[in-house]
């Protein structure tokens, strides 16, 4: 008889399955593996987003046994687990964005850059200027529309990543998209620096 | 116009590989996961709870019980359970043989050992365990006249505060003759259930319905007061003194062959309250402490799945439990003796011409527990599940005190109801509180303004919903 959890299982029932079976887990893994990749590739060089991906699915394999199996979606939990390790890879992120502006683009795999800049030089302005932009904003703005534009992840799902309120998500992500816009218009000239946001400003907004 | 998070899109899209090769890091991850041992974790949130079946030996019942069933049937909506629920069932995989040349207590010692480390979830009180299980029911009706092998499906919603959802799905007899089909015919009865499935609906609390058998909605078994020293709980499950009512009560009456394994067996079916994974292992060594365990050695329930079986004493027909050695989680029961195996979808069997059952008795052959049991949360609980309203007279006011009133309040709702009413009490003292108890199609606000209606009549001490 089988003991396979079905296509039609939810991520809770993958991560209780693997409990007894923790191939199981590998099945999460193909699920969700390329989401983390995206998500953790915007955030972390190139060369590092393979070293945090896979720290990201055995930190999430050890730690199983306390998933909350009221949500189907494994997701939120996965690229919350991502964050953390990416928190905990970097000293600071802007190593990370200063470097990409040094060589914007420039792959550090051998993969040609015409890849994935066909489409016109303007792109490549407009997303190194993008990226310079996210450069300057505080962390937790930044995660926040990190983790809604990579993974299109719900606010309440954002919430859940990163273990804070809906509200203090929306306020976040109101905040950062200001900032960014602010910083886009003036190309960061003013120094809007998100940084100099104290918490106490953050209300949440429930 | 472009907002920011789609620009913040382009910009990932831009820098990340569309096509990355996963494969290194999944390989990374398959060689962390092969370093576990084989199985770590548990697979099941909450255990063993006895079901309080009452375990009588082939008690004759009265067929006024089985017609009281069908009432009771009529009269309760039939839950709608969706079966797109998955399996959680995974392999039972091992690392290395398990030593069954060991001797028996040895072999349940080191089952004791690996469940002393399997953590249990706790259950909140605006959570619910949903719990599964198939089993196999022999039914013989009048003494003989004829017998049938009936499959039954059991689903369970039970929360931490008793209240508890229970549908069991009948399967079609089997018959081993055409003759013995014939014979069952011939009594009234069905050979498939109709309708095939019957839902209970039972409430927590003071005056809750304690656990009753495998397959009835009875609250979960609160374990927490059993002893903690494998010694005492062998003892205290031999001579029925546990201080669990139900566990106690089974086989009370009768002269059944180690009831203190039979006991075990049935807090090892499950699901209960307030267990501890020490609780789970101390279990486990009373059970080896228990006169007569013989291991079995390795063998499969039906399933699929296999295990360790260990049985009451030695020879056929012996009460037998099939465990996994990794975690000790129950794969298989078989030869309970449990009158209430059929529970209320036994009417669901009766034609709806002339009907000669005069009386019948159920064992149960196996049981299986199916998949993990899941803690879900009470908004999740699947759809198509009627709202059941339970409400409770305040003390002072007895059921039949309050039935009159009660009716009264519930009439201009009735055309809501998914059934007639039900109203029952559930204790036998007269003076007891009242419990009443309606079920509706589904929520909606016309629930939430008969609980108003019901508070407002100041005729309940509580008023909730499930």
């Amino acid at each position: 008889m089988g003991d396979v959890v079905g296509e039609s299982a939810t991520d809770a029932d993958l991560i209780v399955a693997s409990l007894r079976d923790p191939q199981e887990f590998g099945r999460l893994f193909d699920r969700h593996g390329r989401a983390v990749h995206r998500y953790v590739g915007s955030r972390a060089r190139r060369a590092d987003v393979d070293d945090v991906v896979s720290e990201t699915f055995v930190t999430a394999f050890h730690s199983r046994s306390r998933y909350d199996r009221t949500y189907d979606d494994a997701r939120p939990w996965l690229l919350g687990i991502a964050t953390n390790v990416l928190r905990h890879h970097f000293r600071s992120e802007h190593r990370r964005l200063a470097r990409q502006r040094a060589a914007p683009l420039a792959p550090e795999t051998g993969v040609d850059i015409s890849e994935h800049v066909a489409a016109t030089v303007d792109e490549v302005f407009e997303t190194d200027r993008i990226g310079r932009a996210l450069d300057r904003l505080d962390d937790r703005h930044r995660e926040v529309l990190l983790l809604a534009a990579s993974a299109d992840l719900t606010y309440e799902d954002i919430a859940r990543a990163l273990g804070i309120p809906v509200g203090t998500v929306r306020s976040r992500l109101a905040r950062g998209r200001r900032r960014l816009r602010e910083l886009l218009v003036t190309g960061g000239q003013h120094e809007m620096d998100a940084n100099n946001v104290s918490p106490s400003s953050e209300g949440t907004l429930e | 116009m472009i907002d920011e998070l789609e620009l913040v899109r382009r910009h990932i899209d831009a820098n990340s590989d569309p096509e990355p090769d996963l494969d290194p890091i999944r390989r990374r991850l398959i060689a962390s996961i092969e370093e576990e041992p084989a199985v770590k974790f548990p697979d099941r949130g909450y255990r063993p709870d006895g079901r309080g079946t009452r375990f009588a030996r082939r008690v004759a019942r009265p067929v006024g019980g089985l017609v009281a069933v069908g009432i009771a049937i009529a009269v309760v909506a039939l839950l709608v359970v969706g079966t797109s629920s998955p399996s959680h069932r995974g392999s039972s995989t091992s690392a290395e043989p398990f030593p069954s040349q060991l001797p028996v207590g040895r072999q349940l010692q080191l089952v004791a050992d690996r469940v002393a480390h399997q953590p249990i979830p706790h259950l909140r009180d605006d959570q619910a365990l949903y719990t599964r299980a198939n089993l196999s029911v022999l039914a013989n009706v009048n003494n003989g006249a004829a017998q049938a092998t009936v499959g039954i499906s059991v689903q369970k919603w039970s929360t931490a505060t008793g209240q508890t959802c229970t549908t069991l799905g009948g399967q079609p007899a089997q018959f081993n003759s055409p003759s013995e089909q014939t014979a069952w015919v011939a009594l009234g009865l069905r050979v498939t259930p109709v309708p095939p499935t019957a839902s209970q609906c039972l409430q927590g609390g003071p005056g809750a319905v304690p656990p009753d058998a495998i397959t009835g909605a009875g609250q979960l078994i609160d374990v927490s007061s059993l002893p903690t020293t494998p010694t005492t709980l062998s003892q205290e499950l031999e001579s029925g003194t546990t201080g669990i009512p139900f566990l106690d009560q089974l086989l009370a009456d009768q002269a059944a062959p180690n009831p203190g394994f039979q006991r075990a067996a049935m807090l090892l079916i499950g699901p209960t309250l307030r267990a501890t994974p020490q609780m789970e292992s101390t279990l486990y060594q009373a059970i080896a402490l228990l006169p007569g365990v013989t291991a079995l050695g390795p063998m499969t329930a039906h399933d699929g799945e296999t295990g360790q079986g260990f049985a009451s004493g030695p020879g056929s027909g012996q009460s037998t439990i099939v465990v996994d050695p990794t975690n000790g989680k129950l794969l298989e029961v078989r030869s309970l003796d449990d009158s209430d195996s059929l529970s209320s979808i036994a009417a669901n069997y009766l034609g709806g011409g002339p009907i000669s059952v005069n009386e019948y008795s159920a064992q149960l052959q196996w049981l299986d527990p199916i998949g993990v049991p899941s803690v879900i949360g009470l908004s999740k609980l699947p759809t198509g599940l009627p709202v059941y309203v339970f409400a409770t007279t305040k003390p002072g006011l007895t059921y039949n005190a309050a039935l009159l009133p009660v009716h009264r309040i519930a009439q201009p709702f009735f055309r809501y109801f998914a059934s007639i009413s039900s109203q029952f009490t559930v204790a036998s003292d007269p003076n007891a509180p009242g419990v009443f108890q309606w079920s509706f199609a589904g929520p909606g606000p016309i629930v939430d303004q008969f609980m108003q209606v019901l508070r407002a009549s100041g005729l309940f001490v509580s008023v909730s919903k499930i």
